[in-house]
């Protein structure tokens, strides 16, 4: 294989998009059941920062994308993040239904329940999936964006609440996002590192 | 939490920067600044700015030292109910062999990646998306980090100051011999100059006698002349003797000021030396430390990770079932919004249907502390592990006691506990087991928890010995 992606993220997709584009040989390999199930978990409120500028006054599309922080590039006009939502700080939700949909619509080669346990090196990569499969690549991508917590190395932090557990504050059924939005115990005191 | 917290505090070591102001996404966004409102205008939260030295769990809370990044010296320790660590996420190269693993930057938390975007040291190594936008970006913070560990690295260490004096007295030292050097040279040339004289007088001497007469042989002598002449070349010869002796002195001198400065020279190697000696200590002194901060963060994420089963573990707990219980009816729970079980109960519902059993695939199960909670009521906690319920059969109460031991034994905390009350799920009629994943225990869990356990008990063993 001359190109294998790591990760169907939006940066994973773009990349499977422009190579299916040019034809050439790749493979994406994504651990999780669906595209961009990062954003599933993360971030835990699950409203994105990234505005969705749906109404810009404008017709020319080239305008429309430079003012549209979710989309990803394709020649599909149709296929752009602002039909998904009006929501200015959109649903995390949103964002995994939009990259779903762009994957499907363009049957770009993507592996799911896949998770990419060893890589290593002798001319080429060779690469071993948790299901036992081997491949081996020219160039490898990673695309897995930052995918560990950071922790710094404090006395006694693996006794505090991890952002990516923590239990309560955070709604994570996107449709209440909003309205149950972090609540925390009447009159406690938190401390957010 | 500002709805209902009375007190609020987010702490970090470094002043907040505005992403209005540096046009870097990462930076606080002002959509998530209403925060600062409460702080600025002194609504009981606070930005705590400084270093946390140290969290300590006990009596329902917490307590936590704090240093204080503009008040040097001062340390607080602050009573919390909760603590929630949101410091971020890294790139993870822990699946890359050691031949092909990319070199990290900013604390190990990003590839280090060329132009190109390629990794630094593993060719046709590509990086995309945050890898890229992420470095790029915060690049420019990189080189202050870089700046500011380089300026602390220097005021710590003493050998440099003493040296950077003695360097100034060398270039003082170096200095004199060289303009003494240069005086000595001049009489020196003047005195080569006063031999050259006193010869070319003495050579005067025989020309002003008077040519030889061809015929005779005689020079035809010119008696006022020559007698000038005589004296001139006296005068040529004792010039040429003092300049000599000049020449002689003034070289002895100039040799022993070059002397001097080859002194100062190879001394100030010699310190340069020792210096490179000393700083190759010190940066011997920041790898390792690099290298414990690696190492020990390693140790503190294999603490806190998900919990996660290998296929070697689902298969070998899934095949061990299927020969005694399977067929029977099983249902895997998690809490709502909890992303880490639901991950865990995925896992385990493979289990289950490896060992051949009838699956409900993982469902949520909406559980809540906080409805009734109220100001002063003490924190509860959600329970934690894995708790199995099952229907009175011995089948079902055997299958859910070997589930929960295999689980065990792995590393994962596990109980035969109803933690709900599910009327209708686990009846009499129709023999079953009900697994429900509450959220990840405090604490190592699998094989960090397995790793922690046989060191303890080394080092029970070890201390009882060091008794005997």
């Amino acid at each position: 294989m001359d190109h294998l992606v790591i990760g169907a993220g939006p940066a994973g997709l773009q990349l499977a998009y422009y190579l299916e584009q040019a034809g050439r040989d790749y493979l994406v390999l994504e651990a999780g059941a669906t595209p961009g199930t990062f954003f599933r978990t993360f971030p835990r409120h699950q409203r994105l920062i990234s505005i969705n500028k749906t109404h810009t006054g404008c017709t020319d599309p080239e305008l429309n994308l430079r003012m549209d922080w979710n989309s990803l590039l394709s020649d599909d006009v149709g296929l752009r993040f602002t039909q998904y939502t009006e929501r200015y700080f959109p649903d995390a939700e949103d964002m995994v239904r939009y990259l779903g949909d762009f994957a499907a619509a363009f049957r770009l080669r993507i592996q799911y329940n896949t998770r990419v346990e060893k890589i290593t090196r002798n001319g080429s990569f060779r690469i071993v999936t948790d299901r036992g499969q081997e491949y081996e690549t020219k160039r490898l991508i990673a695309a897995t964006g930052v995918s560990k917590p950071y922790l710094p190395v404090i006395p006694g932090i693996e006794t505090a609440e991890l952002y990516d557990v923590c239990q309560s504050i955070f709604a994570t059924s996107s449709t209440s996002a909003y309205s149950s939005l972090a609540k925390a115990i009447p009159g406690s005191r938190p401390l957010t590192i | 939490m500002i709805t209902t917290a009375s007190v609020i505090h987010v702490a970090g070591p470094g002043s907040i920067r505005h992403a209005w102001k540096s046009h870097f996404v990462g930076d606080l966004r002002a959509v998530n600044n209403s925060f600062l409102d409460t702080y600025q205008l002194k609504s009981q939260n606070a930005l705590v700015d400084g270093n946390i030295e140290r969290i300590e769990r006990g009596n329902g809370g917490y307590l936590v030292t704090v240093s204080f990044a503009r008040v040097s010296e001062v340390q607080k320790s602050l009573r919390y109910d909760r603590v929630i660590v949101c410091t971020g996420f890294r790139f993870d190269a822990s699946i890359f062999d050691e031949q092909c693993r990319p070199e990290l930057v900013i604390r190990d938390r990003f590839p280090a990646k060329t132009s190109q975007w390629e990794s630094i040291n593993v060719p046709d190594l590509y990086f995309a998306g945050t890898l890229i936008i992420s470095t790029s970006q915060i690049a420019p913070m990189t080189a202050r980090d870089f700046t500011s560990d380089i300026a602390s690295f220097i005021s710590l260490s003493h050998s440099l100051a003493p040296a950077s004096v003695s360097k100034a007295m060398d270039i003082a030292g170096r200095n004199h011999w060289h303009s003494l050097r240069h005086a000595y040279f001049v009489w020196l040339l003047i005195c080569t100059a006063v031999v050259a004289l006193g010869v070319v007088l003495e050579e005067i001497k025989p020309r002003v006698m008077g040519a030889i007469d061809p015929v005779t042989g005689f020079r035809a002598p010119r008696p006022i002349i020559s007698v000038i002449a005589r004296r001139i070349a006296t005068v040529g010869w004792i010039l040429i003797v003092v300049g000599v002796i000049g020449e002689g002195a003034f070289e002895a001198l100039v040799a022993g000021a070059d002397s001097h400065l080859q002194e100062i020279t190879d001394g100030a190697l010699g310190t340069a030396i020792t210096q490179v000696g000393i700083l190759e200590k010190q940066a011997e002194g920041l790898r390792k430390e690099a290298e414990d901060e690696r190492s020990a963060r390693v140790e503190l994420e294999a603490s806190v990770s998900w919990r996660r089963l290998t296929k070697q573990q689902k298969f070998a707990i899934g095949t061990k079932l299927a020969t005694e219980y399977a067929p029977e009816l099983t249902s895997v729970w998690y809490t709502t919004g909890d992303a880490e079980g639901s991950s865990f109960a995925a896992d385990i519902a493979e289990i289950l249907s490896d060992g051949k059993m009838w699956v409900v695939p993982p469902l949520t199960l909406p559980i809540s502390n906080e409805e009734s909670a109220k100001t002063g009521d003490p924190i509860k906690r959600w329970p934690t592990g894995v708790k199995l319920a099952s229907t009175k059969d011995v089948a079902s109460r055997s299958l859910a006691k070997v589930l929960a031991k295999e689980l065990n034994d792995r590393g994962f905390d596990s109980g035969m506990d109803a933690i709900i009350n599910a009327p209708g799920l686990l009846t009499d009629k129709q023999p079953s087991v009900m697994i429900v994943v509450c959220p990840r225990p405090q604490g190592p869990q699998g094989e960090a928890k397995l790793r922690a356990e046989a060191k303890k008990k080394q080092q029970a063993t070890t201390s009882q010995d060091d008794h005997h």
